[in-house]
């Protein structure tokens, strides 16, 4: 028996946590917490008063796509001058610990400082709280070179059916027009299922009412930029790890662009 | 989005009801498996109560008498880990030398496992001999598996009303196989004991031997986890 105990506990060696206690723990314990905040302060550091250009990489629904999302990973460390990354959220596909850990093991090879949106997805089971833990408020804003970013947790059915927050997202636009431009990131575009008809018209009426300049999601799993509605800014969704695409904004001076890049 | 992949092929597999039913008759069966073999000598000496009263049932064409006191577990056991709760508690019944199975209940929060969570678990194991007795002394090693049932936020069987139909696969029942081994001690002065075994057992998830199968990231290593427990033989 002993020899067999050795054996097990040598085949485990490998793993970081032999013990399992449920595949929907949460409670992370692990020094994987607050990544999201952490990133948010090195980037205030790097950030400067005034507009001066810079590009954002994005990506997102990395799901359980791992090779996929690891030659992501990849590429965008080929690029030097990246302000940070956007995951738009869906990092997981059932909100389960070992998923969490996946994705943070993977995407910690990043050479820029990555901020998560959470997605439909990472709410199952205990994904929220373990969300939480991890990153650190679901809804959260970052000023970088005199362009505000707004990331938005517009889950709404995995809540029980619960409106996104507009109050907080008019709250953050609000006297945000000496901003050179104004992003909002948010994991489920507006006219998406989880959206009401009246869900979907609020929130184009608020980025038009702010002068929003792009709204940006996931969910969709695949690439679309434009106008879909006559007023309000265009709208851009990322696709899945799957399609083995990534994306740039590049802002600049003049305006600001989609770029994506296929791996 | 909803993902359409393998996963679901596979998933969908493991919720269909009919494999449900195959393994839950199973269990069910399995008393009446026991009654083929004819009741054990220790039960026809047991004076005529209530609980060892045979009672008539029917398995489909077949009667078989059915006693209570089959329910009386031959096993108490208790676990440590293995992916069912920081802590749980079993009652093991042996339904022919090779096989016996167990059913569990686990949990896990912040007292038990320090999770910010509540998760209860309850879990029905099957586990089989994988050699002839007495081969390897007192070690016996095994293998099987278990049918878990979470009970957590956001965890269901079927999709709450507000979903598109198939939006999300079920995420409450999981299969979880494992293999290990017990070293037993039997014990001859005990009153009701007799026998005491300690077992060590790696078990993996349905969903992580998927994105095993599916992934180049997700290797062997990465799917075991190691569970610890004690098994207390009734007499
Ligand atoms: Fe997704």
């Amino acid at each position: 028996m002993g020899i067999l105990l050795a054996g097990l506990l040598l085949f485990s060696a490998g793993c970081d946590n032999i013990f399992e206690y449920s595949p929907y723990k949460a409670g992370v314990r692990v020094p994987y917490s607050d990544l999201n905040l952490k990133a948010l302060k090195v980037l205030e550091e790097q950030s400067r008063e005034a507009f001066a250009p810079f590009s954002v990489g994005v990506f997102g629904d990395t799901h359980t796509y791992y090779d996929d999302f690891e030659e992501q990973v990849a590429r965008f460390n080929k690029q030097d001058s990246l302000a940070f990354i956007a995951h738009m959220g869906d990092l997981t596909l059932s909100g389960i610990y070992r998923e969490f850990i996946w994705y943070r093991k993977i995407s910690s090879k990043l050479k820029h400082p990555l901020l998560t949106l959470i997605g439909n997805h990472d709410y199952l089971s205990n994904g929220e709280f373990m969300y939480e833990e991890m990153f650190g408020p679901s809804n959260f804003t970052l000023v970088y070179n005199n362009c505000l970013f707004v990331f938005m947790d517009d889950i709404i059915w995995e809540k029980n059916v619960q409106d996104p927050d507009f109050a907080w997202l008019e709250s953050v636009l609000e006297g945000s027009e000496h901003y050179k431009y104004r992003f909002v990131l948010a994991h489920i575009p507006p006219w998406s299922a989880p959206f009401s008809k009246g869900n979907e018209y609020y929130y184009n009426m608020l980025m038009e009412k702010y002068g929003v300049d792009l709204s940006l999601h996931g969910h969709t799993h695949s690439y679309t930029y434009g106008q879909p509605y006559e007023n309000g800014p265009p709208y851009f969704t990322s696709s899945s790890s799957k399609r083995r695409e990534i994306f740039y904004l590049d802002v600049k001076e003049d305006g600001f662009e989609i770029r994506k890049e296929d791996i | 989005m909803a993902l359409k992949s393998g996963k679901r092929i596979f998933k969908e597999w493991v919720a269909r009801s009919g494999s449900w039913v195959l393994l839950l008759g199973g269990l069910l069966l399995a008393p009446s498996a026991r009654a083929e073999g004819g009741p054990s000598e220790a039960t026809l000496q047991v004076d005529e109560s209530f609980l060892a009263r045979p009672m008539p049932l029917v398995f489909q064409e077949d009667t078989v008498l059915f006693k209570f006191s089959w329910l009386k577990p031959q096993q108490l056991r208790l676990q440590y880990a293995g992916l069912i709760g920081f802590a749980s508690v079993g009652l093991g019944y042996e339904f022919t030398p090779r096989y016996s199975a167990a059913l569990y209940y686990g949990v896990l929060s912040d007292t038990f496992g320090g999770s910010s969570v509540r998760v209860h678990t309850v879990s029905i194991k099957s586990s089989w001999r994988l050699f002839r007795e007495d081969l390897l002394g007192p070690v016996e090693p095994r293998a099987g598996f278990s049918l878990n049932w979470g009970n957590t936020n956001n965890t269901f069987r079927r999709l709450p009303a507000h979903y598109p139909e198939k939006y999300y696969f079920q995420n409450k029942l999981h299969l979880a196989p494992f293999w290990g081994a017990e070293w037993a001690l039997p014990l001859r002065e005990g009153k009701w004991i007799k026998g005491i075994g300690l077992y060590a057992e790696m078990s993996t998830l349905d969903a992580y031997v998927l994105e095993m199968v599916r992934t180049r990231y997700v290797g062997l290593h990465d799917i075991w986890n190691l569970a610890l427990g004690i098994t207390l033989y009734l007499d």
